[in-house]
């Protein structure tokens, strides 16, 4: 072999195909920082609400309820963690484009003395991905 | 009689069809094709195993995680949850004029279909945690995933090609004028992770025997032209039935979306694209037997190829046939004294591949 015959138009027709007629584009986006699986096994009832925000932190949302007569009192605290991964793949004449998004979420329910009843927890944040957009 | 015979054999005919193909494949046509899909998919069975009046938030909670909504009643009778899992599905062709590769592209037609689907469940407990209703909203193709699942399929495809035409200016004459039509021989390994899409990997040689011209100045004689190529390949394949459901939306969605690989049966229409590289062997010429250097010096030049053709379909098995023009970029010039400017080397040709899939 003489030599490699790589020359001007076959630089010029890869950035034709990279610049004009494909590309790939990936992105990523998070709202508020991840939940610590540790933390949230150790969340049990009969906990006192400043237990669970020593353990979680301070909740995004805190649900009321109001009896009639009765004073506003919280129902539940409520944990969110989203990743959503965007995927985009343009061809000449085919495009693709996929978004995935997953959550980190903790409800924690209160009884009327503020002790914690019922714990529900969905750590699925880090299972988001990137990909096309077929299948389940 | 004798014009029409001309015609089909004159090179314009041939680049004719090729600019139209080209119109329609590269600059008319546009598929988009987008999916949001928002939260895990919900656990049915979970859902199944709860019972009216035995179940409690507790239980619930366990075997469903967190839900995305809340709400309590009023009166404060009853609190009401919900699971959802979302999914959005856009569907958008365009037909666009003037072509531009570029530049701006006008959309002539465009025909748009979307769909956003909620699955959800619906809990409703009393006030000391009794589950008092229960209630579903699935969408039928998500719970035939559930039951089948999709499941991408690797494929080994051998496929041979038959060149009919060599076009493209050789500088003394056209490439057609100097090799012989020829055969290429290849092999593609590829994965379809879901039933539309097929990717790639190609890997095929091929041999154009070197023409004696007789009717030179003086006898000249070519050497084959053998080329070594590697590409990557895209497939888009789609049952024929999707053209005659194309305003039936849950169908469309259906198979260009969430079909399962292994239930594309029948007969498809693919179209293929491929980019890579191909390596030439030195092509050496001979004038009146004496060997005078080499028309083409060996080198490496980028290659891609587009194809369109039907495939029948079976669960471990596919048959393609198909038409490819496959074009390789100018040759290196050899220090022989016939050439000095090669340019790009189009290569139509019949196509057929077996493909074993598993």
């Amino acid at each position: 072999m003489k030599k490699f015959a790589v020359n001007f138009s076959i630089l010029s027709l890869f950035v034709l195909i990279s610049v004009g007629s494909g590309c790939a584009v990936m992105g990523r986006r998070q709202i508020n920082q991840p939940l610590s699986a540790i933390n949230v096994s150790k969340l049990k009832a009969g906990m006192t609400k400043a237990q669970v925000t020593e353990l979680l932190g301070a909740p995004q949302d805190i649900l009321f309820i109001r009896k009639d007569n009765d004073p506003v009192r919280e129902l539940a605290y409520v944990y969110n963690h989203t990743t959503t991964k965007y995927t985009g793949v343009v061809f000449a004449f085919l495009n693709f484009g996929n978004s995935d998004e997953n959550q980190d979420r903790v409800v924690v329910f209160l009884n009327a003395d503020g002790i914690v009843e019922h714990i529900g927890a969905t750590l699925e944040g880090q299972k988001t991905d990137y990909g096309f957009p077929f299948g389940s | 009689m004798r014009s029409l015979r001309k015609l089909l054999k004159s090179r314009t005919l041939y680049s004719l069809s090729g600019g139209i193909l080209y119109l329609l494949l590269m600059g008319g046509c546009a598929l988009d094709i987008a999916r949001e899909r928002v939260g895990t998919p919900l656990d049915i069975e979970a859902y199944e195993e709860l019972k009216v009046g035995e179940s409690d938030l507790g239980v619930s909670l366990e075997k469903l995680g967190a839900p995305h909504l809340i709400e309590r009643e009023n009166d404060d009778s009853e609190t009401h949850l919900w699971w959802v899992h979302r999914d959005l599905a856009d569907i958008n062709f365009r037909f666009q004029f003037p072509v531009s590769v570029l530049g701006y592209r006008h959309n002539v037609f465009q025909y748009f279909q979307g769909d956003e689907q909620s699955n959800t469940f619906h809990l409703v407990f009393d006030d000391a945690g009794n589950l008092l209703s229960k209630e579903v909203q699935i969408a039928e193709d998500y719970l035939e995933l559930d039951e089948e699942g999709v499941e991408g399929r690797f494929h080994i495809s051998p496929r041979v090609e038959y060149s009919f035409l060599l076009d493209g200016d050789a500088d003394i004459d056209d490439y057609d004028e100097l090799f012989h039509r020829g055969p290429y021989f290849g092999l593609d390994i590829g994965y379809q992770p879901v039933a539309p899409l097929t990717l790639g990997l190609n890997v095929g040689y091929q041999q154009y025997q070197g023409r004696h011209l007789e009717d030179a100045q003086v006898p000249t004689q070519f050497h084959d032209l053998e080329l070594y190529s590697a590409e990557i390949s895209v497939r888009l394949q789609v049952p024929f039935e999707v053209f005659s459901n194309i305003f039936d939306y849950q169908e469309l969605r259906r198979v260009l979306l969430t079909e399962d690989p292994a239930l594309y049966d029948g007969w498809l229409l693919y179209v293929e694209g491929t980019v890579g590289v191909t390596f030439n062997e030195d092509v050496p010429v001979e004038i009146q037997n004496v060997r005078t250097g080499d028309f083409i010096d060996d080198g490496l030049v980028l290659s891609n190829t587009a194809g369109v053709g039907i495939e029948y379909s079976l669960k471990h098995m596919s048959f393609r046939l198909g038409g490819t023009l496959r074009t390789l970029d100018a040759f290196e010039s050899g220090n022989s004294p016939l050439a000095d400017d090669l340019e790009e080397l189009n290569i139509w040709g019949v196509s057929a591949s077996l493909s074993l899939k598993f």
